[in-house]
């Protein structure tokens, strides 16, 4: 037995392999030219955007948008405009997921719904969802139904999709032991459906709320009266090109900190399938 | 075998019967005042407008420059992709550097940058062009750094044994596995490229099929909004089709991409 049995290990996509000077002095020279990276793109934007007005007009500089985005911290517009966003895509988010395993499990129940309704699926399946869009603002109006009702038709066919193709992949000798051990709809329903319907959500949800919030801002670009997306749209017709970049740093930083979030709500749900 | 066919025919003709009744119910209603034609539209006008459409050379038009977006943007994401998912495969201080900034932006829905594009590039097609390519790079590289370490060690091994040089590894092994991952993923990437495509005509443009459903919209025409959807539709429909037919030729086994918008 060695008493330091310190030889770090590290999970890299060849497997598990140890913490190496190598490894540790790659690190270090990719950290470091990570940070050049960065920096070489703020500084020559910022030497692009100060050469002439026009330039100034189109690409900004970054000093004017970390300003903008600055005023915004202490700007309840700004937060008021965050909010609406957010909620449209998590309201629309819910009724999505909530309508598409619902109209799953019905679908699943029957083999002749499921076999009428295949061709339907394919279709709305292959179809690109934004397109819809337009419909809904027709509709629904341009106030924050429009875009919770988009948001939830994009979020639905995913949903419904996804647990569809996960129910059918649901092993039929196991229902089927289930069944023979006396168990009753109810019971399959606890115990298998409804955890395979949950671990295929889980594992969908970042790809999903990706798309929610996409959905919403789409949604908003076209026709809006609050919202981020109705921000940016705004800034663009008046070409003020430092809000539009604030606002899609700010989608996007939404964005990276619900996925990056998301990301442990996934691990913690899904540890036991990987091993 | 009589009763057997015609059990088998019964499924199709009650779908199609379905979609008849549909829309003879659809025109009924909308001619007879029970449902309001602003929100609801009325088929016979929908199709008026579509066969409009082709007398007239709009649908032509708008859709050869959908097509054309589609094609330019597929194509130059898969090649760029390819080339950094390649590059990040090949040598971990490349993959070191740039995984980051791949992961960042895979995580970021980033349609939401095209404003900025049409402000950057003007009204032509290079804002759609590079939005359908942004959308696509991530992703493809993602897949084919994957595809690069997942290439079976043995068959590197064996052919180094006999002799084989870097490039002839790269011709008969590399470039053969990874066309097989951008084959086995070509649905799921189509159909983000599609989704960009369409968003990016629909927020600001001045052809193409989501600039005819935009134009719908905003003329509060409904039953232009549902042709072009209708359009849209049809060749989704004709592409997934032909994907479907090479997916199943690549292989099976392969795991899912992901990836978002």
């Amino acid at each position: 037995m060695t008493s330091k049995a310190s030889t770090k290990l590290e999970l890299t996509t060849d497997g598990v392999q140890p913490v190496t000077r190598n490894t540790r002095g790659r690190r270090f020279w990719a950290r470091t030219a990570q940070v050049l990276i960065v920096v070489a793109f703020v500084g020559a934007w910022q030497a692009i955007g100060t050469r002439s007005p026009v330039e100034r007009l189109t690409f900004s500089t970054p000093e004017s948008v970390l300003t903008t985005l600055g005023r915004w911290t202490n700007d309840a517009t700004f937060w008021r405009d965050l909010g609406i966003t957010l909620t449209e895509a998590v309201l629309g988010y819910l009724m999505g997921v909530g309508s598409g395993v619902v109209l799953a499990a019905v679908v699943f129940s029957s083999t002749t719904i499921e076999r009428f309704l295949r061709p339907f699926v394919a279709v709305f399946n292959a179809l690109p969802k934004v397109v819809l869009a337009p419909l809904f603002l027709l509709w629904f109006g341009i106030g924050i139904s429009s875009k919770v009702y988009f948001t939830a038709s994009v979020i639905f066919f995913i949903i419904f999709y996804g647990v569809y193709t996960g129910m059918k992949a649901i092993d039929v000798s196991l229902v089927n032991n289930m069944r023979a051990l006396g168990a009753s709809t109810v019971d399959l329903t606890v115990h298998v459906y409804a955890p395979a319907i949950l671990t295929w959500i889980v594992a969908g949800l970042r790809l999903s709320f990706t798309f929610a919030i996409l959905a919403t801002v789409l949604g908003e670009f076209l026709g809006g009266t609050e919202g981020l997306g109705v921000r940016i749209s705004l800034a663009t017709q008046q070409l003020q090109n430092n809000v539009v970049i604030a606002g899609i740093i700010a989608i996007a930083l939404v964005a990276v900190l619900v996925d990056r979030s998301l990301v442990r709500v996934e691990r913690r749900f899904t540890r036991w399938k990987l091993f | 075998m009589r009763r057997l066919s015609l059990r088998r025919l019964s499924m199709p003709a009650a779908q199609v019967a379905t979609v008849v009744a549909f829309l003879g119910l659809w025109q009924w209603a909308s001619s007879t005042g029970r449902i309001d034609t602003f929100f609801f539209g009325k088929p016979s006008r929908i199709w008026s407008e579509l066969s409009d459409w082709i007398t007239t050379g709009t649908l032509w038009t708008n859709l050869s420059h959908t097509i054309e977006l589609l094609a330019v943007g597929y194509l130059a994401g898969l090649v760029i992709g390819f080339a950094l998912g390649w590059l990040m495969g090949a040598s971990p201080m490349a993959q070191a550097i740039l995984e980051p900034f791949v992961v960042f932006m895979n995580a970021v829905p980033r349609i939401i940058l095209y404003p900025f594009f049409v402000v950057w590039l003007g009204f032509g097609p290079l804002p759609r062009e590079l939005s359908v390519i942004l959308v696509m790079v991530p992703i493809v590289a993602i897949n084919i750094a994957t595809g690069y370490l997942a290439v079976e060690g043995h068959y590197l091994s064996n052919m180094q044994a006999q002799g084989a040089g870097r490039s002839q590894l790269a011709l008969h092994v590399y470039i053969p596995s990874l066309s097989l991952w951008v084959l086995s993923t070509c649905r799921v990437t189509f159909g983000l490229a599609f989704q960009a495509a369409i968003s990016a005509e629909l927020i600001t443009s001045n052809s193409g099929l989501g600039y005819l459903a935009a134009q719908g919209q905003s003329l509060f025409d409904v039953n232009q909004v549902y042709a072009a959807l209708f359009v849209v539709t049809a060749v989704a429909v004709v592409v997934d089709v032909g994907l479907v037919l090479i997916e199943r030729r690549a292989t099976r086994w392969m795991p899912r991409p992901t990836g978002t918008a």
